[in-house]
This record gives C-alpha cells, sequence and structure tokens, in this order.
C-alpha cells in the first residue's frame, strides 16, 4: 500500500494512484506508438494520421513518465523523512 | 612540511603510461573521424563561405586552417578530460561537412549518410568509453582494482550486461531505427496531400533536410528512451537528499510565482506620474537640443499663440522625403502581394 507512517491515522501522504494513472498513460501511449505504426504500414498508409498518432504518443509519454518520475522522489523523500 | 618531497613525475611518466595509451587508443577514432570531416569541408571547390564572404581571401585562408584548429581543440579536450568539448566538436564537424562537403572519403572509400551517422556514433562511443576508462585510471591512482566479485554469477552477468552490453546495444539500435525511419520518411512523404507532398520530398532530398531529420529522429528517438530509462534508474540510485533538491526544484516556479502574488501591492500612481512627467521633460530636453537653433522656441510661441508655425526649408525638405518613403513603401507592399499571389498560384493552382 503506497502509505507512509506507523499508525492507523497518519495521513496518506504519497498516492499509488499517480504511479497507476502514469503506468496507464506510458501503455497508452506504447499504443498509440503502435497505432501509429500500423496507419503508415499498407494497406492504410494515412500519413497524417500516423503523424497525429505519434505526437498523442509523445505526449502521453512524458505525462506518465513525469508522473512516475515524480512518485519516484517523492516515495524516497517520504520513506526518509529528516 | 616534511624534507623528504616526492620527486615531481616527468611529462612521459605521467602521459605515457599503460593507461594512458590505452585512452588514447579510444578517443583515437574521434579523432580520425574529425580529421575526415574537417578534410571533406576543406576540400569542397566553391565553398558557400567563400563565395559569399566579402573578404573571400581571408575566409578561404581560415577555413584552409580549419582542420588544424580542429584538431587543435579535440587535442586540448583530450589532454584536459573534457569529453562534453571533443564529442561537441565531432558532432559540429560532422553536421558542416554533411551540410557543406559534396562527399565524405575515409581511406579512398566514399562514404554515404548512412556510414557517417555510423562512424559518428561508434566513435562518440569509443571516445565515451576512453574518458570513463581514464576517470577510472585517475581515481585508483596506481593502486589495482578489485575486479572479482564474491555474489552470484547472475548478478555479475547482469552488472557486465548493463554496464557495457546495454549501452553498446542501444547505441546501434539507435543507428538501426534512425536509418530505416529516415529511409522510410521519403517514400511516406510522397502520399502527403499536394502541396505537402511536393515540399516534403524536395526537403527529404536535399543535404540540409537529410541531415536535420536525420537529427530529429535520433533526438526523438533518445527522448523516448530517456523516458522509460529515467524512473527506473531513479528507483534504484536516487538518496534522500538528491530527492529533496529534486522535489524543491520541481516546485520552484509554482512557489515563485505565488510569492510574486503574495507580495504584490498595488502603488496609488504616484510613480506612473512621475514617469509620465520625465518622459514629456526628456522630449522637451531633446527638441531643444537636437532642433535647428531657435526653432524649438519659435514652435512653441506659435503653438502656445495658436497661430500655424511657418515652414522652414529643412522642414520642407524632411517632409517631402517622408511622403517619397511613403510612396516607395506603397509600391513595394503592392509588388510583395503580387508575389505572394504567384507563389500561392504555384502551390495550390
Amino acid at each position: 500500500m503506497a502509505t507512509s507512517g506507523t499508525g492507523p491515522g497518519t495521513p496518506r501522504r504519497f498516492a499509488a494512484a499517480s504511479l497507476w494513472i502514469g503506468v496507464a498513460l506510458i501503455a497508452i501511449s506504447i499504443y498509440f506508438f503502435l497505432a501509429s505504426v500500423t496507419l503508415i504500414s499498407p494497406p492504410t498508409q494515412a500519413v497524417v494520421a500516423a503523424l497525429l498518432s505519434a505526437i498523442i504518443g509523445f505526449v502521453m509519454l512524458s505525462a506518465g513518465t513525469t508522473l512516475v518520475r515524480t512518485y519516484v522522489v517523492a516515495r524516497v523523500v517520504e520513506q526518509n523523512p529528516k | 612540511m616534511s624534507d623528504r618531497e616526492e620527486p615531481r613525475p616527468s611529462l612521459v611518466s605521467r602521459y605515457a603510461t599503460r593507461g594512458a595509451l590505452i585512452y588514447y587508443a579510444l578517443v583515437l577514432p574521434a579523432l580520425v573521424a574529425q580529421a575526415v570531416f574537417s578534410i571533406a569541408i576543406v576540400s569542397t571547390p566553391g565553398d558557400l563561405l567563400t563565395r559569399a564572404a566579402p573578404g573571400g581571401t581571408l575566409v578561404a585562408g581560415a577555413v584552409a586552417l580549419f582542420p588544424e584548429v580542429l584538431l587543435a581543440a579535440s587535442v586540448y579536450a583530450i589532454v584536459s578530460f573534457r569529453p562534453s568539448l571533443l564529442v561537441a566538436l565531432l558532432i559540429a564537424s560532422f553536421f558542416v561537412a554533411a551540410s557543406v562537403a559534396n562527399g565524405i572519403a575515409f581511406l579512398g572509400a566514399q562514404l554515404d549518410l548512412g556510414d557517417t551517422v555510423i562512424l559518428v556514433v561508434a566513435a562518440t562511443f569509443l571516445a565515451l568509453a576512453g574518458f570513463n576508462y581514464a576517470r577510472g585510471v585517475k581515481l585508483l591512482a596506481g593502486r589495482h582494482p578489485v575486479v572479482t566479485s564474491s555474489g552470484p554469477f547472475g548478478y555479475n552477468a547482469l552488472g557486465l550486461a548493463l554496464e557495457s552490453v546495454f549501452p553498446l546495444a542501444a547505441a546501434l539500435a539507435l543507428v538501426v531505427l534512425v536509418e530505416t525511419v529516415v529511409g522510410d520518411l521519403g517514400a511516406e512523404a510522397a502520399r502527403l496531400p499536394a502541396p505537402l507532398s511536393a515540399l516534403a520530398s524536395l526537403y527529404l532530398q536535399s543535404r540540409i533536410g537529410i541531415v536535420f531529420t536525420t537529427l530529429f529522429v535520433a533526438g526523438a528517438a533518445i527522448w523516448v528512451m530517456r523516458q522509460f530509462l529515467e524512473p527506473v534508474i531513479l528507483h534504484f540510485t536516487l538518496n534522500p537528499t538528491d530527492a529533496r533538491k529534486e522535489l524543491l526544484a520541481e516546485i520552484e516556479p509554482t512557489t515563485k510565482g505565488v510569492r510574486k502574488v503574495a507580495r504584490y501591492r498595488p502603488s496609488g500612481g504616484l510613480a506612473w506620474g512621475l514617469l509620465t512627467v520625465a518622459y514629456c521633460l526628456g522630449l522637451i530636453a531633446a527638441m531643444a537640443i537636437f532642433l535647428p537653433r531657435g526653432e524649438f522656441s519659435r514652435d512653441l510661441l506659435s503653438a502656445l499663440a495658436l497661430h500655424a508655425p511657418s515652414t522652414t526649408p529643412l522642414e520642407q525638405l524632411i517632409e517631402n522625403s517622408v511622403q517619397n518613403t511613403v510612396v516607395r513603401i506603397n509600391i513595394l507592399y503592392a509588388q510583395s502581394q503580387d508575389y505572394i499571389r504567384e507563389i500561392i498560384q504555384l502551390l495550390w493552382g
């Protein structure tokens, strides 16, 4: 469970939801990258749609990895309080 | 201070050790690649710089010295342990050679763009490995490194793979990916709707276009690799102190904005009034200084007496020249409109 603290009343400091949302965004970005390759391959060959799909993939990958990165950094800080 | 001071090592003993020779051998391909690129740049006839510059002879002399200057800077980077400088010089020389030179030859064989990219990647990888090795040699300072491990064989194999095999495999995969994507882009550009297909095809046929596209695709691939690897590496290597610094750096823009909003106090408008008065005084002083003698006071008195000021010959001359300039600008604007219409007709019919 992604909570820190010892007692049952300890507030949740960092949420595992950010990790799972980040992972989900990365998975969706991979789907869009694959869709881009599919769209540009014969017999479809929709170049503009493939480019748009690749751009959506880049944006989602950036958002997902930023969330995961922030989760990792926050987890290290919360597990080692001063 | 001790009386017995250790003798200072000689230059040869410092720079001609076994470790140093291995370091030189690893960075040598980068030097060779730079020499190949700089010779290709210099040997290109009718160089753009030489033709474009007003002092053609001076520029030609400077271009002729380009290989020596480049090699001297690279040797400085090697001796002073500056890997970023060496890699930057290598990539810059590759970029200029691919853009300007008619052909790049190595040992009599002509290299195409794919070959030169492979040469650059391999030389960069070996140079970085050489700097890494030299850093290890400097840190050891003559001591023997402990290279044996008592851990399980699997961990040793994993460590070796992550340290050596993975970067090499990533570099090779990057080269293959970039070459495949850039090669396919030419065919894909032809399927775009007109006139984008013609524009994209022409762009990809030019050398500048190929170089920029290659760099863009390589940059995008490296960015994707970094996005995937960074959280994993952070998870295993981040310590609490660095993590706190990272978090503070992330929220710094927001905190700065909040502090700025919190400190904002609306002024009573006195500052704006003073600024306006200072601006008016500056204008009056400028007119009094730069206008012909007596004209400012005469115009001022005319304005106060509500009489139209009489036009002096100098003012008439300025007015005529301003009117001529306005007419010239109107003609140029009309001509540019015609050019734009022609371009639109060429593109869209």
